[in-house]
């Protein structure tokens, strides 16, 4: 059936894939092998794969013998799905990157490893460099579980050419926002100087806040929104739109942010600083002309700061190796790093506090008032679900586009869905109903 | 005698052989793993894979949410329209191709361009022309003194938007089916018509369109069941929204799987999506074999 020559051939085959595969298991034996996996598209210039790349080789010369293997491409949106698969598999990577929000579920499930004992007898890691909130998300239940990675806040970011030309400062307050407005329109003719997306809630929590307001209780089990605070709040930015006739309306029907600002129709709008290493890339003709100040306070001095965290996986086998990584990544050398490649603001604070940040960083380094005053969102399970979910369908992209909208019945309404919600997690988890978001 | 037992068994061993391993797909990747989903929506599961018995909290929880009940009255306003919008249109297309004239084959070919256009893509084409500032359609409104609408920003218009776009895309694929149909309809039948003075419009509803039931049948069940389970377009265009507006049973079912980890609510939601289909299927059956 087969002549001399195939049956040769094909054993010729069988020896080299034999000899190949003996040659690569012996090169490899020895060798500590560590899994790091992170998103991709969360930085202003999107460098992350460049970063990570740089980051793990630099442990692995320090580190001889170790080979770091980094998974940095995949896009925000599916990175937890893609990891909850390997999670499920029970064969999650050693170290990985993860949002504050989605710390909790996996901690309460089992799959993180606690770090209170690498961190008490590390001494090279110092938990006082990183800012307050972000140490106290790293908690689940009392328990620690993650150290801060980056945390981003949020600012206004205005054109200062245009304030110097109309003669003002960036607003401090509510009334102050109202004041400079009125002023841009008569000084300089602008219709609507202001502009906040309203593609989504995730800007709307910062008004709440400020008046005093928030989207849970403090135990998450009551939904706050229709307190009076709160649709006071939401209110305020309804009449900056519909009474007051100072933030267009234009974002509410599709127009993007980018357009307005690019073409110079507003002075100011609200932003993250996830945005600012981008400004001069996507903007060069306001080079040099926009700064960034924080956000007008009410009646708490109050904004938006969270983040992403890295966490080690429970059944990391070489934990004392995942831990080494973990503290080297977050070294200051490599923050600054960072910090240069992605144009965001890293999470250890010793970094704003060196010469080189604030001469390539003016912008950041200036802001660090916005981390001092940040508060991150609730980190209760069905949060994103409320929020991102039901709160921007049932009120914003209700009341918003609608000048003559009902804020106060339509937050109400949205309140007893919003409670629903809260009420089934609940009762699907009874176990989980203590010490949720105990530091 | 033996010789044929022997070839038989050899013909019957080698087609198993043939068949075995789409058997084996089918029955391990698809029947096994639905089964496995039809369990899980009797549980509690949670995106890391823990488990708890529910029993039936999914089905009860589908009853008395209020996004669920949102998602299937908006999944039937889609299915209400598309489905006979698309009949018509393809029906419409396919009377305009079965013409003969000059350049008809590259008329068709070019009807047939949506069909094998990947649905991302013709996505991401609709949302540049439904683009508010700089879309083409609001180009030629403001042109003529119209405000520009906000075809996906606005609830009232989103949905009405995706269904005009499913429609182009949808119309090409069926209106080659009824193309085929009308060129299998006997031309005897037509100049009997002609020759006992029948008009235009009457040969098309005698003769034409009783010619045509068997396909029209499939082609309302191939469309309801595509309809009912629509969610690229809502998926990527409009997340379900705004307000709700178009969020369809099968949007409702993944993000409660992949985005809130309810993968029990979600086994539950997409079983009484297929309940539905497979219902919307048996009286479509019912009705062609009823005709028949």
């Amino acid at each position: 059936m087969f002549n001399v020559k195939t049956t040769a051939f094909i054993l010729c085959m069988l020896v080299a894939a034999v000899a190949s595969s003996a040659c690569s298991r012996g090169g490899g034996e020895g060798a500590a092998t560590l899994e790091f996996w992170c998103y991709s598209g969360g930085g202003a210039k999107d460098q992350t794969g460049a970063f990570w790349q740089a980051v793990a080789r630099g442990f692995e010369r320090a580190n001889p013998g170790v080979r770091v293997s980094v998974v940095s491409d995949i896009p925000h949106n599916y990175y937890m799905s893609m990891l909850g698969t390997r999670f499920i598999g029970r064969n999650p990577p050693d170290v990985m990157l993860m949002d504050d929000v989605d710390l909790g579920d996996l901690a309460r499930e089992g799959m993180l490893t606690p770090l209170e004992p690498f961190i008490r007898s590390d001494p090279n890691y110092r938990s006082e460099d990183y800012a307050p909130s972000m140490v106290r998300d790293s908690h689940v239940g009392g328990v620690r579980y993650s150290i801060p990675w980056y945390g981003s806040f949020v600012q206004m970011t205005y054109r200062s050419d245009l304030f110097e030309r109309a003669g003002v400062k960036p607003p401090r307050t509510w009334d102050e926002l109202l004041t400079v407005c009125r002023r841009f329109q008569q000084a300089l003719g602008m219709t609507y100087p202001f502009a906040m997306s309203l593609s989504g809630s995730f800007w709307m929590i910062n008004w709440a806040w400020q008046n005093g307001a928030s989207v849970v209780s403090p135990d998450h089990k009551r939904v706050t929104v229709d307190t009076p605070a709160f649709i006071e709040a939401v209110q305020f930015v309804h009449d900056l739109m519909h009474k007051h006739r100072v933030m267009t309306p234009a974002l509410t029907g599709g127009t993007k942010m980018n357009d307005l600002w690019s073409t110079g129709k507003i002075a100011m709008m609200l932003d993250g600083a996830f945005s600012v290493g981008r400004y001069d890339l996507l903007y060069p003709q306001w080079e040099g002309k926009w700064a960034l100040a924080p956000l007008p306070a009410g009646k708490h001095d109050v904004s938006f700061y969270g983040g992403a965290h890295l966490v080690m996986s429970q059944v990391t086998k070489d934990r004392d190796l995942a831990w080494r990584f973990m503290v080297y990544v977050t070294s200051v050398p490599n923050q600054l790093m960072y910090a240069d490649m992605m144009g965001i603001p890293p999470g250890n604070m010793k970094v704003f506090e060196l010469p080189a940040f604030q001469q390539r960083h003016p912008h950041l380094a200036g802001m660090r008032v916005a981390i001092e005053r940040g508060r991150n969102n609730p980190l209760a399970p069905f949060f994103p679900k409320i929020w991102y979910d039901l709160f921007r369908n049932r009120v914003v992209d209700v009341v918003m586009p609608d000048p003559q909208a009902d804020v106060a019945a339509v937050v109400r309404s949205a309140a007893r869905d919003m409670q629903q919600v809260a009420d089934d997690y609940w009762a699907r988890h009874p176990e989980l109903a203590k010490g949720l978001s105990k530091p | 005698m033996s010789v044929r037992i022997g070839h038989r068994w050899h013909e019957a061993a080698w087609g198993g052989g043939f068949l075995l391993p789409g058997v084996t797909i089918i029955y391990g990747f698809v029947l096994l793993a639905g089964l496995l989903a039809f369990v899980l929506s009797f549980t509690h599961c949670s995106r890391y894979g823990t488990i708890t018995w529910a029993g039936l909290y999914n089905y009860r929880k589908l009853l008395t949410d209020p996004l669920a009940l949102r998602s299937f009255v908006n999944t039937l306003h889609y299915v209400a329209v598309f489905v006979p919008a698309n009949l018509c249109l393809a029906l419409g297309i396919a009377l305009l191709l079965n013409r003969r004239f000059p350049g008809m084959r590259l008329i068709r070919s070019v009807y047939f361009v949506p069909v094998v256009v990947s649905g991302v893509v013709v996505v991401s084409i609709f949302r540049f022309i439904y683009d508010r500032d700089y879309g083409p359609i609001n180009a030629v409104l403001t042109t003529i003194g119209f405000e520009p609408v906000p075809w996906l920003w606005d609830a009232g218009w989103a949905m009405w938007s995706i269904i005009a776009m499913d429609l182009w895309k949808a119309s090409a694929f069926f209106s080659i089916i009824f193309l085929a149909a009308l060129q299998d309809v006997p031309r005897e039948l037509h100049e009997a018509a002609e020759v006992d003075g029948a008009s235009t419009v009457r040969r098309f509803w005698h003769v034409t369109l009783p010619s045509l039931r068997p396909v029209i049948t499939a082609v309302v069940a191939l469309s309801s069941i595509g309809a009912f389970r629509v969610f690229i377009p809502m998926f990527v265009l409009t997340e379900g929204g705004p307000a709700y507006a178009t969020r369809t049973i099968a949007l409702h079912a993944y993000l409660a799987g992949f985005r809130d980890g309810e993968l029990g609510y979600s086994s539950a939601t997409s079983f009484t999506l297929l309940g539905i289909i497979l219902t919307a299927t048996l009286v479509l059956t019912w009705v062609r074999r009823r005709d028949e």
